[in-house]
C-alpha cells in the first residue's frame, strides 16, 4: 500500500528547519525527514499536500532545491498527462480496429481426397477483398459446391480474423467415379488357380505370368454385346518361385594381411606439419587407413593429429574343387533363397540347378511357393 | 476503545495519574522509537534527534536517525537508536 500511495519529496535548504518543520508538522504530517547536511533536510508528504508545503516553506524563506513525485498514482498521472502516449496509444486502437475488419488468415478443415492447394487457389479467386463485409459466406458455400463434385456439405464462417471453412467430402462408389484399374500380378509365376467374381480374365490356369502382367480387366461384355466398365474383382494364385544364387570358382586370390604394420602419425594447423614421428613406409603391396581428428573439442586452436595406417598385404591363390564344397555352396544359395519367403508361406517344392563354365560354377535354388498373385 | 498506554497506566496504582499524562515513549528493540505528545523539534541530525515535552526535553542520541515520521503530537524515529534521555 506504501508504494502505491503518492507522495511528493521535497529537498530544502534553510536555518533553523527544526523550528520550521515543527511548525508544518501541526498542520500536516511529515515522512522520512533526514537531514542530508546542516542546512539540507529532505522529507515527503502526502502529494496532495504539495503545493499548500510549497507555499508555506516560500512564506517562510526556505529555499526549495528539489521535489521529486513517487508513488503508483503519479506514475499514473504522468502516463495520463503525456500526450505523445496518448496518441499513439489512440493511433494503435485505430490501427488494430482497421486491421480488425480484414481477413488474415484461411482455414480449412475436412479435407481427404480434395487437393488443399486447388482449394485455397478456389478461395483465394473468389475472396478478392479480404475487407470482412466484403465476403458473402453463403455465396462462397454455393461456389464450393457447384465446382467439388466430391464437397457433400460446406460452412463457411469469419471467425476473428480467419476464413474457416469446414468441408465435408462426399464418399462416392467407384462405379461413379469411372476410375478402374486392371488386376496386375505382383509376383512371377504359374497361375495354379483362379476365382473370378467380376471383370474379364486375361489369364487362365497353367499361364506363366510375370510381375506386372495385367491378370483380369475392368470390364464386362454384357448379354447385349456391350463393354462395360467395372472394378476387377478375383482370387488368382500362383505357384510362385523364390530363387537364390552363389558362384564357385575354382580358382581365385585371396587378399591376406601379413601382420606388418606402419603407422606415420602428424600433427597439424591450418595444413602446416608441426609434428611427424618421421616413419618410412616400405611395403609394395598394402591396405590403407586414415583417421583425422581434432586435438580439442572447442575448436579454439583447431590442431589436428592425423593417423595413416599402412598394412602389409599378400595374394593368395586359392584351388578348390566345387565338389569339395557343394553342400557348403547349396544350402548358402538355398538361405539366399530364404530371404524372400514371407511369414506364412510354405514352401511347396525345392529344386535347385548346377552350372558349370569356364571354371565357375552357379548354384541357383528355387523355392516354390503358392500365394495370391493378385486380386 | 483498548488503549495500550491507558491499560499500563491503570495498573500503576502508586503514581499520581496527573504526572503520566505528559508523553508516551515507545522503544522497539532499539531501532524504532515511537513517541507521542511531543511539542516540538528543536535538534534534528542523524546523531541526535531532540525534542521538547510538556515539562522537559527528550534527547535520542544514535546512528543514522531518520525521523521517519512527524505530526503534530506524535513522531517516530527510525534507526540505531544508542541512548535515550528525558530532561
Amino acid at each position: 500500500m506504501k508504494k502505491l500511495s503518492s507522495r511528493t519529496q521535497f529537498k530544502i535548504k534553510s536555518l533553523n528547519q527544526e523550528r520550521k518543520l515543527g511548525e508544518l508538522a501541526k498542520k500536516i504530517t511529515l515522512y522520512k525527514i533526514d537531514r542530508l547536511d546542516k542546512t539540507i533536510t529532505s522529507f515527503e508528504v502526502d502529494s496532495k499536500y504539495g503545493k499548500e508545503v510549497s507555499r508555506f516553506l516560500k512564506s517562510e524563506g526556505v529555499e526549495i532545491l528539489e521535489t521529486n513525485q513517487h508513488g503508483l498514482k503519479n506514475i499514473l498521472t504522468k502516463l495520463m498527462t503525456s500526450y505523445g502516449i496518448i496518441v499513439a496509444g489512440l493511433l494503435l486502437l485505430v490501427c488494430y480496429l482497421i486491421q480488425y475488419n480484414y481477413v488474415w488468415k484461411i482455414d480449412i478443415f475436412g479435407l481427404e481426397k480434395l487437393n488443399r492447394a486447388e482449394v485455397v487457389a478456389f478461395i483465394d479467386s473468389n475472396v478478392t477483398n479480404r475487407w470482412k463485409g466484403s465476403i458473402d459466406t453463403k455465396e462462397l458455400e454455393i461456389k464450393m459446391k457447384e465446382n467439388f463434385d466430391r464437397v457433400s456439405s460446406v460452412s463457411v464462417a469469419i471467425v476473428g480474423q480467419s476464413l474457416v471453412v469446414s468441408i465435408n467430402e462426399s464418399i462416392l462408389p467407384d462405379e461413379m467415379l469411372g476410375e478402374f484399374s486392371p488386376i496386375k500380378s505382383n509376383f512371377d509365376g504359374k497361375v495354379t488357380k483362379i476365382n473370378l467374381i467380376q471383370g474379364s480374365l486375361a489369364v487362365k490356369v497353367g499361364d506363366i505370368v510375370k510381375a506386372g502382367d495385367i491378370l483380369v480387366y475392368p470390364y464386362i461384355i454384357d448379354t447385349d454385346g456391350e463393354k462395360r466398365d467395372v472394378k476387377p474383382r478375383a482370387d488368382i494364385e500362383a505357384d510362385v518361385w523364390y530363387e537364390g544364387e552363389v558362384s564357385h570358382y575354382e580358382s581365385y586370390q585371396k587378399v591376406n594381411r601379413t601382420g606388418n604394420k606402419v603407422e606415420i602419425c602428424e600433427i597439424s594447423l591450418y595444413g602446416l606439419i608441426l609434428y611427424s614421428n618421421n616413419k618410412e613406409m616400405k611395403f609394395t603391396d598394402y591396405e590403407f587407413e586414415e583417421s583425422v581428428e581434432y586435438f580439442s573439442k572447442n575448436n579454439i586452436l583447431p590442431l589436428k593429429i592425423s593417423r595413416k595406417k599402412y598394412f602389409e598385404i599378400e595374394y593368395l591363390t586359392i584351388n578348390q574343387n566345387f565338389e569339395e564344397v557343394r553342400e557348403e555352396k547349396l544350402a548358402e544359395a538355398r538361405q539366399n533363397a530364404l530371404i524372400y519367403l514371407q511369414e506364412s508361406e510354405i514352401i511347396k517344392e525345392e529344386n535347385y540347378i548346377i552350372k558349370s563354365t569356364g571354371g565357375i560354377t552357379t548354384v541357383s535354388y528355387i523355392l516354390t511357393v503358392q500365394k495370391n498373385i493378385g486380386g | 476503545m483498548f488503549n495500550f498506554f491507558d491499560e499500563i497506566k491503570k495498573n500503576v496504582a502508586k503514581i499520581e495519574p496527573k504526572l503520566l499524562g505528559n508523553y508516551n515513549i515507545v522503544n522497539i528493540s532499539g531501532r524504532i522509537l515511537y513517541v507521542e505528545g511531543h511539542c516540538g523539534l528543536t535538534v534534528l541530525s542523524r546523531e541526535n534527534i531532540t525534542f521538547k515535552v510538556k515539562h522537559g526535553r527528550i534527547v535520542v542520541e544514535g546512528k543514522n536517525l531518520i525521523l521517519d515520521e512527524l505530526s503534530e503530537n506524535t513522531l517516530k524515529i527510525v534507526g540505531e537508536i544508542i541512548k535515550v534521555e528525558a530532561f
